[in-house]
């Protein structure tokens, strides 16, 4: 048995939104310590990794970890049918093997209860340890200043290269028409008055080239939270991590672009 | 010079940007980054690459279309209707058309099994799932009169012989169709119709040694771990 209540419908809602762009099928893990799901898109250049910890939960039980695997575009239009402010309710029954994930939305004065159920399906997907690794530079910046970026310089490039120094992050692409960029300075105090401010934490400059296409549906998650951190490190995938308050993360591996040898 | 090379090529970024680019892969250890075969088809190939991908949809395609009239089934025969499909019985008095055509199916079956070929069916009986005209599974029952108990989660037996009345010797689900109750409800049909007018009980059911999936369905339905197993003849 499986039951997990979130207060709030509105953040899964927006995590599906997020995922549902670079992934179609997933399978999502429930253990006692929470949902995970990691998912790499078909084309092996991008990996999602979220993680919603149990004590994020309203209510949280999981008396036999399970792997469901979901549509997720299925799910996303499920899951409009719940309100943001609606409660929600995921249950699955394990005891004559879980053949559907259950849902059930009430609303904020209890008048309104509606409950829907997904079909499962069987992915084959192998699950991958990612390490954890100490990177040359951490970005921080606010993610609807990231996805106005990626949105300015998709209408460029199909390319962006973040170049990363001490003074600050500059993002540039370049197409037929012409090319662009934006500079970020350094800020030194995130907190407080300036919820725009950028830092960076960095050891050595850093550069990468990426498609902007993957980076668009990174920025699908930025509606999820304030803020984004972009880890780099010269020759190993870059990481967006989108924290999701009190409750977990969503985060984004991709392979970078690299010169060609030629 | 860069820009010679460009201009040969098809107008895209390059035409401005200086150094082309190269997309590279992750490379987490997944096992799909080597040429894994598809799930359904069996074909190898490189998820990510191009070519391959287009190479593997052509593939699929075919093999699409053919295995789609392969499981084609307008026939009727003794059925059970069950909630979403019927179950159709096919054993030695059914017409040689038909006899043939379950033969077929179960033979693309045994082919996903690795399992040997059957080409007489004899006091066996097919019993197949049918939704929508389409075959979604089949099962290969035969009498057999011993079995012995599982070792739960093993591969070895305990006990001694128990006195069973019908073996399952082969249960397949078309790969797209799993995971909606078809192998549940094709055993609770054998256990009903097996024995003509006489229900056989779950506890005088017992698989061949199983595959994976096979365990994983056969302890859903018996709803214990040490299920009755038998050898083939």
């Amino acid at each position: 048995m499986i039951e997990a209540v979130l207060a709030q419908a509105s953040i899964f809602k927006k995590i599906v939104e997020a995922l549902k762009e670079l992934i179609s099928e997933t399978n999502i893990d429930f253990s006692e310590a929470g949902i995970s799901l990691q998912a790499m898109d078909s084309s092996h250049i991008a990996l999602c990794n979220l993680l919603l910890r149990d004590d994020g939960f309203k209510s949280y039980r999981c008396d036999r970890a399970l792997t469901l695997g979901v549509n997720l575009n299925s799910l996303s239009k499920l899951l409009k049918c719940a309100g943001n402010d609606d409660e929600m309710r995921i249950f699955a029954n394990d005891d004559s093997g879980a053949d559907q994930l259950n849902f059930s939305f009430e609303s904020a004065n209890s008048e309104r209860v509606s409950e829907f159920s997904l079909k499962l399906m069987d992915i084959d997907a192998d699950s991958v340890d990612i390490p954890d690794m100490d990177y040359q530079a951490i970005i921080d910046m606010s993610s609807s200043e990231f996805s106005r970026i990626i949105r300015d310089l998709s209408s460029v490039g199909e390319a962006v290269s973040i170049d990363a120094t001490k003074q600050g992050v500059k993002f540039s692409s370049a197409g037929d028409a012409g090319k662009g960029s934006i500079l970020l300075k350094h800020q030194k105090s995130v907190d407080g008055d300036s919820a725009l401010a950028t830092s960076i934490e960095i050891n050595e400059p850093v550069s990468h080239s990426l498609a902007l296409k993957f980076l668009s549906s990174f920025a699908k998650a930025a509606p999820l939270t304030d803020r984004v951190s972009i880890h780099m490190t010269e020759d190993v995938p870059v990481m967006f991590e989108f924290k999701i308050s009190e409750i977990g993360h969503i985060r984004f591996y991709l392979a970078p672009q690299i010169d060609d040898e030629e | 010079m860069a820009t010679s090379t460009s201009a040969s090529k098809a107008p895209g970024i390059e035409a401005v940007v200086v150094r082309k680019k190269t997309q590279t892969f992750l490379d987490f250890g997944q096992k799909q980054l080597t040429a894994e075969p598809c799930k359904q088809c069996g074909m190898a190939y490189q998820r990510g690459r191009t070519d391959d991908e287009h190479l593997h949809k052509k593939f699929h395609r075919a093999w699409q279309r053919r295995q789609d009239k392969a499981l084609l089934w307008h026939d009727d025969c003794e059925s059970i209707v069950c909630a979403n499909g019927s179950v159709q019985i096919v054993d030695a008095h059914s017409p040689q058309r038909i006899v043939k055509r379950a033969l077929a199916i179960l033979n693309l079956a045994n082919e996903h099994l690795g399992a040997c070929k059957v080409d007489v069916l004899g006091e066996r009986k097919v019993f197949l799932f049918i939704d929508k005209g389409r075959v979604c599974g089949c099962i290969l029952a035969e009498r057999i009169d011993k079995a012995r108990r599982l070792v739960p989660g093993l591969s070895e037996c305990q006990g001694g012989f128990i006195r069973v009345v019908c073996g399952i010797s082969r249960i397949w689900v078309v790969p797209g169709e799993r995971r909606r109750g078809v192998g549940v409800q094709m055993v609770r049909a054998v256990a009903m119709r097996f024995v003509y007018g006489c229900p056989v009980g779950l506890d005088q059911l017992a698989f061949t040694q199983p595959t994976d999936d096979g365990r994983a369905l056969a302890e859903r339905v018996f709803g214990r771990r040490d299920f009755l197993v038998y050898v083939e003849e």
